[in-house]
């Protein structure tokens, strides 16, 4: 069977495979949005199954939750005729984007960077980075330890010595 | 349980860390270095670097934040996009930065406090520079000398940039001002502000549409009738006395090939009497003198 690159264009819909073997049917148009599938289309390598092995089908389903919002309606002729109401949506949309963050669970969080970083799409990685710099910032290094179960592996003196290098930013 | 125990913050890719690291403010992004070995140089990634050297410590121990900052500088990895140092009490010989992808510097010392500023900067390797949109601010930051290299002669380096500002510059003199004719040539916008400076000949300054000298140092226009400000609608002068290499004693300022016919001139608590001649091309226009108050 041949597949000029041509033809690519002609798949509508693309089968994402999950780590653990399940199938996601995702729009071409939604899935442009992850730099990686982005690539393959244009590489016309998107026939078939598309095996995800670094992600899970709960991060996937999330993955894709977040795509299916920020896809852009406009192709479909949704044209937003005021300049407020562009502003609403996007304020609209920040909501959804911070709803939607702070609602998963630790673990969740951890896949989902992962995953946004495997699959290339950097709307979605910011935002979870974000959420993480929200969650050390304003915190002694000792506390941020304790919140995320980091063993320290200096001695005394090479902390000691390591804090004085840094001093600027300690005191 | 044993999962709970895991570490996971620190097995993430460096990519995704350094991401999370760049949404913090620096401060706090340097402060992770204690957190453990693997978190040592992670800070050093990041796409901006913010450094206000303006704690009390700083003021006993000078030299340490020197230091620092030149050991900030060398560790940082060449992501780095913005770099705003302030506050600098820096008594170094040399800066040297090389991070090609920076597009925004700042760079400002401190009058009380530093022996002196900074004496030369050598930005070798920043070719994003060039970029329109690039923002590069200096206060107070030369004493002697401020060095490009000849590569970036050839890359047209800097020759984009549309808004430079030199804010206090320490007596800085012409035979010291390496290569930044190059700078100043395709500006739009220039401003000096305390410093005696002598504004480079055989130039064109042909996009420079604002140019404006500030302070109580001398600013010397020199003679050469190939200044051309073709582009200029904006000449602010304030608190400044004008010397025009061609007549010493006479003080005035001659601008040639000015093409613009909406000029604005404004002079400001000139402390010496000022005379305007503007000439477009070779004809002599005078008497704008009574347009503006000195």
């Amino acid at each position: 069977m041949s597949t000029p690159s041509s033809s690519v264009f002609s798949y509508r819909v693309l089968k994402l495979k999950s780590s653990d073997g399940e199938i996601f049917e995702v729009k071409q148009t939604v899935a442009v949005q992850s730099g990686v599938l982005k690539q393959m289309m244009e590489d016309g390598c998107t026939e078939g199954e598309i095996p995800l092995n670094n992600v899970d089908s709960p991060t996937l389903a999330k993955i894709i939750e977040w795509c299916n919002k920020h896809h852009d309606d406009d192709v479909e002729g949704r044209v937003l005729s005021q300049e407020k109401e562009k502003e609403k949506e996007k304020a609209d949309m920040k909501r959804w984007e911070s709803e939607f963050i702070d609602a998963l669970n630790r673990d969740e969080l951890y896949f989902l960077l992962i995953g946004s970083n495997y699959m290339n799409i950097k709307e979605l990685l910011d935002c979870a980075a974000q959420k993480v710099a929200g969650m050390v910032k304003g915190k002694t290094p000792e506390a941020i330890r304790e919140m995320f179960n980091i063993q320290s592996d200096f001695t005394e003196e090479e902390e000691k010595a390591i804090r004085k290098e840094n001093q600027w930013a300690f005191n | 349980m044993a999962e709970m125990a895991m570490d996971r913050l620190s097995n993430l890719p460096d990519t995704i860390i350094h991401e999370i690291l760049s949404q913090l403010p620096t401060r706090e992004a340097v402060k992770t270095c204690v957190l453990s070995k693997t978190w040592k140089y992670h800070w050093t990634h990041t796409h901006a670097l913010i450094l206000h050297l303006d704690c009390n410590f700083a003021h006993s121990n000078p030299e340490y934040l020197e230091n620092f900052v030149l050991h900030v500088l060398r560790r940082h990895h060449p992501l780095l996009v913005n770099l705003i140092i302030s506050h600098l009490r820096c008594n170094v010989d040399m800066f040297e930065i090389s991070t090609p992808r920076l597009k925004s510097f700042e760079l400002s010392s401190d009058h009380y406090y530093s022996s002196s500023p900074l004496a030369g900067l050598n930005m070798e390797n920043c070719p994003i520079l060039e970029e329109p949109r690039a923002i590069i601010r200096f206060t107070n930051a030369f004493d002697r000398e401020i060095k490009l290299e000849e590569q970036h002669k050839q890359q047209n380096f800097l020759l984009m940039i549309r808004q430079l500002k030199f804010l206090d510059i320490n007596q800085l003199n012409e035979s010291k001002v390496k290569n930044i004719p190059e700078i100043i040539d395709n500006s739009e916008e220039i401003e000096f502000e305390f410093g005696g400076i002598v504004l480079p000949k055989l130039l064109k300054y042909e996009t420079l549409k604002t140019l404006t000298l500030k302070g109580p140092c001398s600013f010397r226009i020199l003679s050469s009738l190939s200044l051309g400000f073709k582009s200029l609608t904006n000449l602010k002068l304030s608190g400044t006395s004008i010397e025009y290499g061609y007549h010493r004693k006479k003080k005035d300022l001659r601008i040639c090939d000015l093409f613009s016919d909406t000029v604005q001139l404004r002079l400001e608590n000139c402390s010496e009497e000022v005379n305007i001649y503007a000439l477009c091309g070779d004809k002599d226009v005078t008497g704008i003198d009574d347009t503006f108050w000195i």
